[in-house]
C-alpha cells in the first residue's frame, strides 16, 4: 500500500469539498459585505451559545454520576459514562452516513477507475468517515475529561492519556459501524442495502437503548436519607461498570498505564481488523452496490389522474421526502419522538410513576398549558419545511421554469408540514389529554393553538430555505442535518414556542389574568406572527424563483 | 416571435461579459441553431431566453410577452431541455410526466393523447412505468423532450439535444423538431455538432466570447464564401 497515494486522496477529498469553508459560507446571509459578516458572526456566536451551554449540560451529568461514583467506592463513573455516551452517539449517527461515506460517494466511481488500490482506497474513505465523526466524539468526551480533572487533579500522564483517549476512542465505534456496514452490503447484495441496514439498526439501537434504560430504571426507586441513598445506589453503579466493562477499561486507562496499553491494544486491533475486512473486500462491495441500483429497476402503476397543480407539488415533496432513507428516518423521528418516549417509559415501568406524579401537579392552573407547550415543542422541532427546499437539490431551480405563482410552491410545502406535524401534534394533544386528564373543554382551543404555531413556524422555516437553500449535496444527511438552515429552523421553533408561552403561561402568572384570557392573547398573537411568517415566505419564495 | 434585446450578462462585479450587447429575433416556423465554442455564452443566453437566469439589462420577449412582466405567461409559452436533464429518480416516467401536465393544467384526455404519440415516436413507451432512477442517458434526454412538449410550448427551446442519442433516437428528434416548426412554432437549440446544424437549421446564430457573431441562414453566409459550414465556423470564431 502507498500511504502517499491515500494522502493524495485524502487531500483532494479536502480540496474537493471544503468542509470548513462551506459551513462558513452557509452562515452568512444578505448581499453587502458588512450584513453577511454581522450574519455570519451572530449565528457562529448563537451555535457556540448553544454547543456551550449542552456540553456544560454533560458536564454537570458526568460530575454528578463521577460523585455519585466516589460515594459508592467506585471511581472514574463519570469519565465511564463520557466513553459510553459517545460511544453510543457514533454508533446511532454515524451508522446512516456509512454506506455513503464507504462506497457509495459518487466521487467514488471515478476514483475506482484509476490506478489505486482497493487497500488505498478503503484506508482513504475509513479516514474521512472518522474525521466526519471526530467533533461528535470530542463533543461527549471533552467535559467527561474535564469533570476527570476538577475530580481528582491534573497530571502530565492524565493530559497524554486523554489525547490518546480522544484520538483512539473513535476507531472503535466507527469500526464496528464499518463492519457492519459491510455485513449489511454483503446481506442484502447492495439491494436497498442503506434502507434495509438502517432499519434492523434502528431496531437494535432502540432496543439496546430501552434495555439499558429500564435496567436502570428498576432500581432508581431512591429515598431522600444519604445513607440508604449510598446503599441503593452501590448496586446500580457497580452493574453500570460491570454492563459497561470496556468503558471501565477507558476510563480507568487514563490513570493506569498498563490498562490503557491493553485498551489501546484493544482499540488498534479492532481498527486493524476493520480495515482487512473493509478493504479486502472493498471491490466486492462497490461493485454490488453499483448493481444493485440497476436491479432494482421498479415498474408501477401509479394513478397519474389530472390533479390540481398545488396536489401534484405536494405528491412530488412526498416523493422527494421518501426518496432516502436518510430523509425517512430523520423526519419520521422527529415526527414519532412523543410516541417513542411514551414506549420507552412504559419499558422502564415509569409511566405510571408519571401518571402519579401528574396527580399532584395538576393541581396547579399552569400545569395545563405547559403540557400543551412541552407538546407543541416536541412536535414543532423538526426539519421538514426548513429544508424543504434544500432536499429538493439542484432540481429547485427547475421550480423557476413552472408556470405557477410562487405562492403555490410555499402553500404546497406548507400543507404537506400541516398534513404531517399538526396531524400528529393534534393526535398527541389528545392523547396527554385523555392520559393526563386535561379539560375536554380546553382542547378545541389547545389544538388550534397549536395548529396556528404549527403554521406559523413552518412558514418561517419556508421563508429560511428559500431564502439561502443548501442545493449542492451528496448525501440525505447535508440536506439536513448537517444544513444550516436545519439549525436556524430549530432556533425559529423553538423562539416560537417561548413566544407562545410568553402568553400563554406569562400572562397569568405576572399580570394574573385569567387562563382564558391568556389563551385569546396567545392565539390572537399567534395568528399575527404565522401571518408575518407567511408573507416573509411569499417574499422568499418570489425571489428564489423569480 | 422571440426577441432578444440587447442582452447582457456577467457573473461578477469585475468578470468579463459572459454574454454582450446580444440581438437577434427569430420567427415562427424557424429552426434556429446557436453555435459556439465552449464557453462561448450559449448556456448563458438559453437561461435567460427560458429564465432561469437575470439578464444585468436588455430583455427577452415572446410574442411581445416578457418574462419580467408576465412570468407565468412567459413560461407557459416555453419548453426546455437542459443540456443533462434533472429528474426526481424516485419518480416512474409517468408520475413525471403526470406532474408536469398538473402543473401546466393539461386536461387528462389531451396529455394522455400527447404522451402516447410522444412516447411511441421517441420508442420510450415501455419504459414509461420505470423509475427514471434507472434510465440512461438517452432515455432521460427523450424523457426531457417529451416532458417539455407535453404542454405543447410556442417554443422549444434545448441545449445540445443530439448529446448522448443513439443515430435512431438522434434522427426521430431531428424530425420531431421540424415537425414542431411546420405547425408555426420556434426551435431554438445549441449544438457543438455543425452537421446537425447544417441539415436541420434555417437560421443560425454564432457566439463567440458573448458576442453574436453571425446571425442569418448558412446559405447566405456560406454564398459569401465557399466553404464547408466547418470552415467557415472556425474562421468567424477565430477572427473575433
Amino acid at each position: 500500500m502507498r500511504i502517499p497515494v491515500v494522502l493524495l486522496l485524502l487531500k483532494s477529498y479536502l480540496k474537493g469539498t471544503k468542509p470548513l469553508r462551506s459551513v462558513t459560507q452557509r452562515f452568512s446571509f444578505g448581499k453587502k459585505k458588512s450584513v453577511r459578516t454581522i450574519s455570519g458572526v451572530v449565528l457562529s456566536l448563537l451555535m457556540l451559545a448553544s454547543l456551550m451551554s449542552f456540553v456544560f449540560l454533560l458536564g454537570t451529568n458526568y460530575y454528578n454520576y463521577q460523585l455519585v461514583g466516589m460515594m459508592v467506592g467506585v471511581p472514574h463513573v463519570g469519565l465511564l459514562m463520557g466513553a459510553a455516551f459517545a460511544t453510543l452517539s457514533l454508533l446511532i449517527f454515524a451508522f446512516p452516513a456509512a454506506i455513503n461515506i464507504l462506497h457509495a460517494a459518487k466521487e467514488i466511481e471515478r476514483i475506482r477507475a484509476l490506478a489505486i488500490s482497493e487497500s488505498e482506497l478503503a484506508l482513504s474513505r475509513m479516514i474521512i468517515f472518522y474525521f466526519n465523526f471526530f467533533p461528535i466524539y470530542l463533543f461527549f468526551v471533552i467535559p467527561a475529561l474535564i469533570v476527570g480533572i476538577m475530580t481528582t487533579g491534573f497530571s502530565f500522564f492524565y493530559l497524554l492519556s486523554s489525547l490518546l483517549l480522544l484520538l483512539v476512542g473513535p476507531m472503535i465505534p466507527i469500526s464496528l459501524v464499518s463492519l457492519l456496514e459491510v455485513g449489511v452490503v454483503h446481506l442484502t447484495k447492495g439491494r436497498r442495502a442503506q434502507r434495509s441496514g438502517e432499519l434492523f439498526y434502528l431496531v437494535v439501537m432502540m432496543a439496546l437503548v430501552i434495555g439499558i434504560s429500564s435496567q436502570m430504571g428498576k432500581n432508581a426507586e431512591m429515598t431522600g436519607n444519604l445513607e440508604e441513598l449510598t446503599h441503593q445506589l452501590a448496586p446500580v453503579i457497580k452493574k453500570l461498570t460491570r454492563f459497561l466493562a470496556p468503558f471501565a477499561l477507558q476510563a480507568q486507562g487514563l490513570y493506569n498505564p498498563i490498562l490503557l496499553l491493553v485498551w489501546l491494544a484493544g482499540a488498534l486491533l479492532l481498527a486493524y481488523i476493520t480495515f482487512t475486512v473493509t478493504a479486502g473486500t472493498y471491490h466486492h462491495a462497490c461493485s454490488l452496490l453499483a448493481s444493485g441500483g440497476y436491479r432494482t429497476k421498479k415498474r408501477r402503476k401509479n394513478n397519474t389522474g389530472e390533479q390540481k397543480p398545488i396536489v401534484a407539488l405536494m405528491k412530488r415533496d412526498w416523493t422527494i421526502l421518501l426518496s432516502t432513507s436518510g430523509f425517512i428516518f430523520e423526519l419520521g423521528g422527529e415526527l414519532l419522538i412523543p410516541l417513542i418516549l411514551i414506549i420507552t417509559y412504559t419499558a422502564m415501568g415509569i409511566i405510571g410513576d408519571i401518571s402519579q406524579a401528574t396527580k399532584v401537579l395538576a393541581q396547579y392552573p399552569i400545569f395545563e398549558p405547559v403540557v400543551v407547550l412541552i407538546v407543541l415543542l416536541m412536535s414543532n422541532i423538526n426539519l421538514l419545511s426548513c429544508t424543504s427546499v434544500s432536499r429538493q437539490g439542484k432540481l429547485a431551480l427547475h421550480d423557476r421554469l413552472y408556470p405557477l405563482e410562487p405562492k403555490i410552491f410555499v402553500n404546497a410545502k406548507f400543507y404537506l408540514h400541516m398534513a404531517l406535524v399538526g396531524t400528529t401534534n393534534t393526535i398527541y394533544l389528545l392523547a396527554a389529554t385523555l392520559i393526563l386528564k386535561l379539560s375536554i373543554g380546553n382542547l378545541w382551543f389547545y389544538v388550534m393553538l397549536s395548529l396556528i404555531s404549527i403554521a406559523g413556524t413552518s412558514y418561517f422555516h419556508l421563508a429560511i430555505d428559500y431564502h439561502n437553500p443548501l442545493l449542492e449535496w451528496t448525501s440525505a444527511q447535508q440536506a439536513m442535518k448537517r444544513n444550516p438552515n436545519g439549525f436556524l429552523g430549530m432556533l425559529v421553533s423553538f423562539l416560537f414556542v417561548v413566544w407562545v408561552a410568553l402568553f400563554l403561561v406569562g400572562l397569568p402568572y405576572f399580570f394574573k389574568t385569567s387562563q382564558s384570557n391568556a389563551l385569546m392573547a396567545a392565539l390572537g398573537m399567534a395568528v399575527g406572527t404565522a401571518k408575518a411568517g407567511q408573507r416573509l415566505a411569499y417574499r422568499s419564495a418570489k425571489g428564489f424563483l423569480a | 416571435m422571440l426577441i432578444c434585446d440587447k442582452l447582457y450578462k456577467r457573473y461578477a462585479k469585475n468578470a468579463p461579459y459572459a454574454v454582450e450587447d446580444l440581438t437577434l429575433k427569430v420567427g415562427e416556423g424557424e429552426i434556429f441553431g446557436f453555435l459556439g465554442p465552449n464557453g462561448a455564452g450559449k448556456s448563458t443566453t438559453i437561461k435567460m431566453i427560458v429564465s432561469l437566469l437575470n439578464s444585468d439589462s436588455g430583455e427577452v420577449s415572446l410574442d411581445g410577452i416578457t418574462a419580467k412582466d408576465d412570468p407565468i405567461a412567459y413560461k407557459r409559452l416555453i419548453g426546455y431541455v437542459a443540456d443533462e436533464p434533472q429528474f426526481y429518480d424516485k419518480m416512474s416516467a409517468n408520475e413525471h410526466l403526470a406532474f408536469i401536465g398538473d402543473l401546466y393544467r393539461i386536461p387528462q384526455d389531451e396529455r394522455t393523447e400527447r404522451i402516447s404519440k410522444l412516447a411511441v415516436t421517441l420508442r420510450l413507451q415501455d419504459a414509461l412505468d420505470d423509475e427514471i432512477g434507472s434510465f440512461s442517458h438517452g432515455m432521460r434526454q427523450k424523457l426531457a423532450i417529451i416532458s417539455a412538449l407535453l404542454p405543447a410550448p410556442k417554443l422549444l427551446v434545448l441545449d445540445e439535444p443530439m448529446v448522448g442519442l443513439d443515430p435512431k433516437a438522434s434522427f426521430e428528434v431531428k424530425n420531431l423538431l421540424k415537425e414542431f416548426a411546420k405547425e408555426g412554432k420556434i426551435v431554438f437549440f445549441s449544438t457543438h455538432v455543425l452537421e446537425v446544424a447544417q441539415q436541420l437549421c434555417t437560421s443560425l446564430g454564432i457566439i463567440n466570447e458573448g458576442k453574436l457573431i453571425y446571425h442569418g441562414t448558412f446559405e447566405a453566409l456560406q454564398n459569401e464564401r465557399d466553404e464547408s459550414l466547418e470552415e467557415l465556423f472556425l474562421e468567424l470564431t477565430e477572427k473575433s
